[in-house]
């Protein structure tokens, strides 16, 4: 069964598809909200949310249109919502010292070489929108033509997009690396 | 000045551009051609070397970065959340017979409510406008609340069900009963401890009381009787005394609650 | 000597090897215990395993070739005294001695809710270890033992003790409640709960780690002692009580 006809299963009241969906997409959908939120414990919530969010919403979604881009929207919506919610909290910026601690857990804390933790700082820098360009494009290896199509924008907009946020992403990296 | 600035702002364009065409060339995306002149370009070119470099390390760390794993019980956590929705849906179904409009919207409403609750119960970081909608959707938060009071298979989900009772403000009939029904018939006492704690804060309303007072006689949990008691003692309900005494001649009442009892008794007369 | 030696553990290998091991294959459902020594522990598996805790059961020559059964009716279908039967999603286990019951140990997949009842005063120490499952224990002698739990968990106990400790990972609600023995929980300090903790006779210690932030009391006057409060900001429940005995929350 194709993401799509499940998702219209569940449109028609099949809700226990959800769980198909849920079990083929959650961890990139994590994976998506740890690097937006920098939180883990903090994206598991809103990856459960976003799932929940699919049966709050069936009605809205489109037959015949991509599930995948479609769960992206989803997911960017709770995020922006929780980010709405909370912008005290990350008004104040990031505590970029904190973050190794918030994204890795125990197990893979020991493996976390030093540039992804500077890796990790950096991200930490960019604008939102940046850094969701390049968690799309590069930790989710979404093509430009997804990640086009779940923004609805054109590919060679998000090329231009994507290439100015690794600039970016470039030049914290290496003021980073110097202060360390 | 004017010039100096301008040819400033050309190299930073140029240098975007640049950058831009080494990102395709990491990549590996473009053309023989194109590729080549890029080439031509790095051998003569030490800033465009040194630029190709660092981005080489930036595009590197980026797609060799690991995934996260989230963890185990994420899943099960989830399917929990899941269920909980089939449930709703069912009911929602069963519950609603008549103007389909009406059903639409009840359905609608409940839906609503119910993604609110489960997120509530799964995690604590709940949005206040999330609360303010449970507390608007009154209605469906009590079904939602009674569904969960009536989850045969888990104990957790019913005592969660008592707890969100005593964090309404107000109770009708309806939860009164099926807090009662928990209270004195549910098997697992610590869902019967949550209902009585949800029951006593309606301590004033003259039914609650009475069904307070009638579970004293038929209360066949030793832990919910002693708390039963003290809960009673501090209503001051004079009436229980009789009730008590009989506890305490009762031989076949734990010693535990019969101590509780001779308590009341001391302090009610 | 030696020999003889050597010939005893092979004979305790080769029992073990041979059957005094027990599957089910099941990842999910419900698993009813009912037996009074029990330790179960959580796995990444997908088969309930049960085993004996001691591999020195009496040999009885005369009973060789029978089978035991018991007045309900019930039979030792495990070859280790005790009894599983399987319905539907439901997994019980039962012991066939009415006194001594066997010591087992239980495996269980993490996606299985376990349930423990019993009664009796035979009975010795019962211990949940990594179970990450929903539980629901009701005893009355038994003393409880959780160790490193996610919950949710709810358990009574009317003489025995419990203690638990959690994982970093706490899921609610959590209702740990004991007549006659004290109720010992470790949880981590950055845990977001609504407590409540209650005695009428004993006493309660909490960790200065937590803050509790102290909820109004209704206008009820309270005897006894009774805390009721949120720690970082609130969340999920958490019940403790110990009527006649003390109340302890630690920090992990």
């Amino acid at each position: 069964m194709t993401d799509e006809s499940l998702m219209e299963a569940v449109k028609h009241g099949n809700l226990q598809q959800v769980s198909v969906l849920f079990e083929r997409h959650h961890k990139a959908i994590f994976n998506f909200l740890a690097k937006m939120a920098m939180d883990r414990e903090l994206a598991e919530d809103l990856t459960q949310n976003v799932f929940l969010r699919l049966i709050k919403y069936r009605n809205s979604y489109q037959e015949g249109k991509r599930f995948q881009s479609w769960l992206y929207q989803v997911a960017r919506n709770v995020f922006s919502d929780h980010y709405q919610l909370n912008k005290k909290m990350y008004s104040k910026g990031m505590d970029v010292e904190k973050l190794k601690d918030t994204l890795a857990d125990t197990n893979e804390f020991h493996d976390q070489t030093e540039r992804e933790v500077l890796l990790h700082q950096s991200l930490a820098l960019l604008a939102h929108e940046d850094r969701e360009l390049l968690v799309l494009t590069r930790f989710e290896q979404m093509k430009y033509e997804d990640v086009a199509a779940v923004m609805e924008t054109t590919v060679a907009n998000i090329k231009v997009k994507v290439h100015r946020a690794i600039g970016r992403l470039r030049q914290h990296y290496f003021e980073l690396e110097k202060t360390n | 000045m004017l010039s100096a600035g301008g040819g400033q702002e050309v190299r930073c364009m140029e240098k975007e551009k640049l950058e831009s065409l080494l990102i395709d060339y990491l990549d590996n995306i473009l053309s023989k051609e194109a590729k080549e002149k890029v080439d031509g370009m790095l051998a003569e070119n030490e800033e465009a070397r040194k630029l190709l470099q660092e981005l080489n390390v930036i595009i590197g760390a980026l797609d060799n970065s690991q995934p996260l794993q989230p963890s185990a019980s994420m899943q099960r956590r989830f399917e929990e959340s899941l269920a909980n929705e089939v449930v709703l849906e069912r009911k929602s179904k069963q519950i609603f017979r008549i103007p389909s409009m009406y059903r639409v919207a009840a359905t609608v409403g409940l839906i609503l409510v119910s993604v609110g609750i489960a997120y509530w119960i799964n995690k604590h970081r709940q949005q206040a406008d999330e609360l303010s909608q449970m507390k608007t959707e009154m209605e469906a938060t009590k079904k939602m609340l009674m569904a969960m009071l009536d989850n045969m298979q888990s104990a957790s989900q019913r005592v969660q069900g008592a707890t969100i009772a005593y964090t309404i403000g107000k109770a009708d009939d309806e939860i009164v009963n099926a807090l009662a029904k928990a209270l004195n018939e549910d098997k697992n006492t610590n869902v019967r401890l949550a209902a009585l704690e949800a029951l006593a804060k309606f301590y004033q309303e003259e039914n609650v009381r009475q069904l307070l007072i009638k579970s004293l006689s038929i209360q066949n949990d030793e832990v919910v009787q002693i708390a039963l008691i003290q809960v009673l003692v501090q209503m001051k309900e004079k009436g229980i005394v009789k009730e008590l005494e009989k506890i305490t001649r009762d031989t076949e009442v734990l010693k535990a609650v019969k101590d509780e009892a001779f308590t009341g008794i001391l302090k009610l007369s | 000597m030696k020999t003889k030696l050597l010939m005893v553990i092979g004979f305790l290998v080769a029992t073990f090897v041979n059957g005094q091991d027990y599957k089910i294959a099941k990842s999910a459902g419900r698993l009813e215990v009912y037996i009074g020594n029990v330790e179960i522990e959580g796995y990444a598996g997908n088969e309930i395993l049960f085993a004996t805790k001691d591999h020195d059961r009496d040999e009885d020559d005369r009973a060789r070739g029978l089978r035991s059964i018991n007045s309900s009716g019930l039979e030792d279908n495990t070859g280790l005294g005790i009894n599983v039967t399987t319905k539907g999603d439901v997994i019980e286990v039962r012991q066939l001695k009415k006194m001594n019951s066997p010591e087992i140990r239980i495996k269980v997949p993490k996606g299985v809710t376990v349930y423990y009842e019993h009664q009796s005063q035979y009975g010795g120490e019962v211990k949940f270890r990594n179970v990450e499952g929903e539980i629901e224990v009701s005893t009355h002698y038994n003393n409880l033992e959780f160790e490193n739990i996610t919950g949710p968990v709810t358990a009574k106990a009317i003489y025995g003790s419990i203690d638990a400790t959690f994982t970093d990972n706490v899921k609610g609600p959590v209702s740990l409640i004991s007549v006659y023995g004290h109720v010992d929980v470790t949880i981590p300090v950055s845990t977001k709960a609504n407590l409540k903790l209650n005695t009428s006779y004993g006493e309660i210690f909490v960790a200065p780690d937590f803050k509790i932030e102290m909820e109004k009391q209704g206008e009820l006057v309270s005897y006894g002692d009774k805390i009721s409060g949120k720690i970082n900001g609130g969340g999920m429940t958490i019940d403790l009580g110990a009527n006649y005995s003390k109340i302890y929350l630690r920090k992990k």
